[in-house]
């Protein structure tokens, strides 16, 4: 990590994030429990309680040892009160470390302290006093020793420690409950550039692909600079093959224009010559159609305000005047934001699809909302339901004469398709209960 | 042109860098009674030009060195000849950059004899004419404007509103003439009409065509009907 990389906590891994978090919950742990300990230690009773128990306590150490060993705990036992359970353990073998520590649970001097100046007896048995961990009805327990080395344990059940065992309660809590919003703005935080990686790898190779900034924890900042270099990759893959595709068209022209030409001088029967040409103008077509495919998303062109209405009725005046039979439905105006050529070029492929397998092309605008539909019908055969979605692919051909695209590499649909969905636009083609084709382009509207 | 005896036939030359095209274009033209000359490159083309000048260029567009962009650029800026520019890129961007630079006409590659000696003819004839006009130049009416070499209408708003050719034809006549009365029988002999029948009827077809495509929300086209002699164009019309 460079220094600038430590100045900048947005910048720290994972890893240091988590430490960072782990050492914070550590401090306010060891805090909280300091506080705690300092509380329990200067924790006293009533003067009243305390000399009660003070008395108490060393009667009872003083009726048990006068006891014989075989009798103590009967002697314990029946010492108890509610307020008080007694339990005699004989000296310092089986539990000893035990009934020193009773609970192992926090010590109070100060009781402790408290208690051997009401009664100096209990000076001399050494006595104890620890905070009852977590058990409600106890108050705090302890120990005495009696003069053979045995060991006298008490609790006492009194309501006076309920603070401190309710601090207790909170700073057994408190890490957790501090280490859980941490770590969950430190998961959420590290997660917002995931989250746009995740968006952004769903763009990868179309138009709206751009690169992400690197921001984040390292770990991240990494994945994210891989991302960036592999959408690259992508980018550059997916250019090169459009400016393969493009270079093979155009250098094809050259050699075709030249066969043209010649096919103009050489001297013909009519039939091979219109062969001839008629060889030549395919060649062109799917040169064309090809150019019109790698060009079709519209880059490198803008967006443009674009008059819909009138696109698709100059194509339809265009058809009719060579002949052809061909309508407009629709209002005399509707503005959309698009690329007009590669539009342009997908109503006109779809049209004159229409007018190749339907004869009749009828186009119909509509605004519905926010979405602008423009529908082209024909009354063809339409296309067999599972190759629907088969004939948008590019470079499918279907066997079926009618779905066969006799010119254009079978990229006429793809294109179409291609082009709408630059657009932000989608196309569906649809058999009619009536018989023939319907083509439906749906764009968004302005605005 | 003008100042050619009559027996002159019209020089060309043709500017192409692949020599097997470039003997083809010059035979298939000089076979259509032109007066040939042909360059491999731009710095042969300015040679040829200094020696002496052509009354057509025929110029491809991808060349070696200068691209034939270039090349039409500074040939703009020091004559008027007429420019056919060729290319095998058949994009869209390509014909429109070379029309606004000043391009009389553009034929993407692959082309037959008949269509280039057809376009060349088109270009020599509209420059002998008595008031040559360049393709270039945009018409402004209402707002609206009509660009010539890019062949496209747009509204007060910049939209793109699409026209048929008859249609830009006969809104160039009107644009030539605004505030005069012209007869149904002059438009139809003025455009070069691409309908099948040539009717007074077809002429008001286009009519109410153009006035839709016109007519915006709350404001009619500015075409008026002047009844039994034909139409007028209302608005005021200016050349940029």
């Amino acid at each position: 990590m460079s220094l600038s990389t430590l100045a900048d906590p947005r910048r720290w891994s994972l890893t240091a994030r988590l430490a960072v978090v782990v050492v914070l919950i550590l401090l306010l742990d060891f805090g909280s429990n300091a506080y705690l300990f300092q509380r329990a230690g200067q924790f006293t009773l009533a003067d009243a309680e305390a000399d009660g128990l003070a008395e108490q306590l060393a009667h009872a150490a003083a009726a048990v040892e006068a006891a014989p060993p075989a009798a103590r705990p009967d002697v314990a036992r029946r010492l108890a009160s509610p307020a008080l359970a007694l339990q005699w353990q004989a000296g310092g073998q089986a539990g000893g470390q035990d009934a020193r520590a009773p609970g192992a649970g926090i010590v109070l001097a100060g009781l402790t302290r408290q208690l051997v100046r009401e009664n100096g007896a209990l000076a001399r048995l050494r006595l104890q006093v620890q905070l009852a961990p977590l058990r409600p009805r106890d108050g705090f327990a302890g120990t005495m020793q009696l003069g053979d080395g045995s060991m006298l344990a008490f609790r006492i059940h009194t309501h006076s420690t309920w603070p401190l065992l309710l601090g207790h309660v909170i700073n057994l809590l408190l890490p957790t409950a501090a280490f859980l919003p941490l770590a969950a703005g430190l998961v959420f935080a590290a997660l917002r550039p995931l989250r746009q990686l995740a968006r952004a790898s769903g763009q990868v190779g179309t138009r709206h692909a751009s690169a992400l900034a690197e921001t984040g924890p390292a770990e991240l900042r990494a994945l994210i600079g891989a991302f960036n270099a592999m959408q690259q990759r992508i980018d550059g893959l997916l250019d090169a093959n459009a400016q393969t595709m493009l270079a093979i068209g155009h250098d094809l022209r050259t050699p075709l224009a030249r066969l043209q030409l010649r096919i103009d001088t050489l001297r013909l029967p009519a039939d091979d010559r219109a062969a001839l040409e008629a060889d030549v103008d395919e060649m062109r077509d799917l040169l064309g159609s090809l150019q019109a495919y790698v060009e079709g998303d519209g880059a490198g062109q803008r967006r443009e305000p674009v008059d819909l209405a009138a696109m698709a009725q100059t194509l339809v005046d265009q058809a009719t005047e060579q002949g052809a039979e061909a309508s407009y439905a629709g209002p005399p105006r509707v503005v959309v934001d698009a690329h007009a050529t590669a539009l342009r070029r997908a109503l006109a492929n779809l049209l004159g699809n229409a007018l190749q397998y339907g004869g009749r092309a009828r186009v119909r605008l509509r605004q519905q909302g926010s979405m602008i539909e423009i529908a082209i019908e024909d009354d063809g055969p339409g296309i067999a339901e599972a190759h629907l979605a088969k004939v948008l692919q590019p470079f499918v051909r279907l066997d079926h004469a009618r779905e066969r695209n006799t010119r254009g590499m079978g990229l006429g649909l793809a294109i179409v398709d291609k082009a709408v969905r630059a657009q932000g636009g989608t196309l569906v083609l649809e058999n009619r209960p009536a018989g023939g084709l319907v083509a439906r382009i749906c764009l968004p509207a302005r605005g | 042109m003008t100042d050619h005896p009559a027996s002159l036939p019209p020089s060309l030359l043709v500017v192409e860098d692949d020599p097997a095209l470039r003997m083809l274009i010059v035979r298939a033209l000089r076979e259509h009674g032109y007066g040939l000359r042909a360059a491999a490159t731009g710095a042969e083309m300015w040679a040829m030009l200094e020696s002496a000048p052509a009354d057509l260029i025929v110029l491809d567009i991808m060349l070696p060195g200068t691209s034939g962009i270039d090349l039409l650029r500074r040939l703009r800026r020091e004559s008027e000849t007429p420019v056919i520019f060729i290319s095998a890129r058949g994009s869209e961007e390509d014909r429109v950059l070379g029309l606004e630079l000043g391009a009389d006409d553009y034929l993407p590659k692959p082309f037959g004899t008949r269509e280039l000696a057809a376009r060349v003819g088109a270009v020599i004839r509209r420059h002998a004419g008595p008031a040559p006009v360049r393709a270039g130049g945009d018409y402004l009416f209402d707002g609206w404007r009509l660009s010539r070499a890019r062949h496209e209408l747009r509204g007060p708003d910049g939209t793109l509103v699409d026209l048929t050719g008859a249609e830009f034809d006969l809104l160039s006549i009107f644009l030539d003439q605004p505030q005069r009365v012209i007869a149904r029988q002059r438009l139809i002999e003025l455009s070069r009409m691409r309908l099948a029948d040539s009717s007074d009827r077809s002429i008001d077809v286009l009519v109410s065509r153009l006035r839709r495509k016109l007519g915006l929300a709350g404001q009619g086209a500015p075409i008026v009907t002047v009844r039994g002699i034909g139409y007028m164009f209302t608005a005021e019309v200016a050349r940029a």
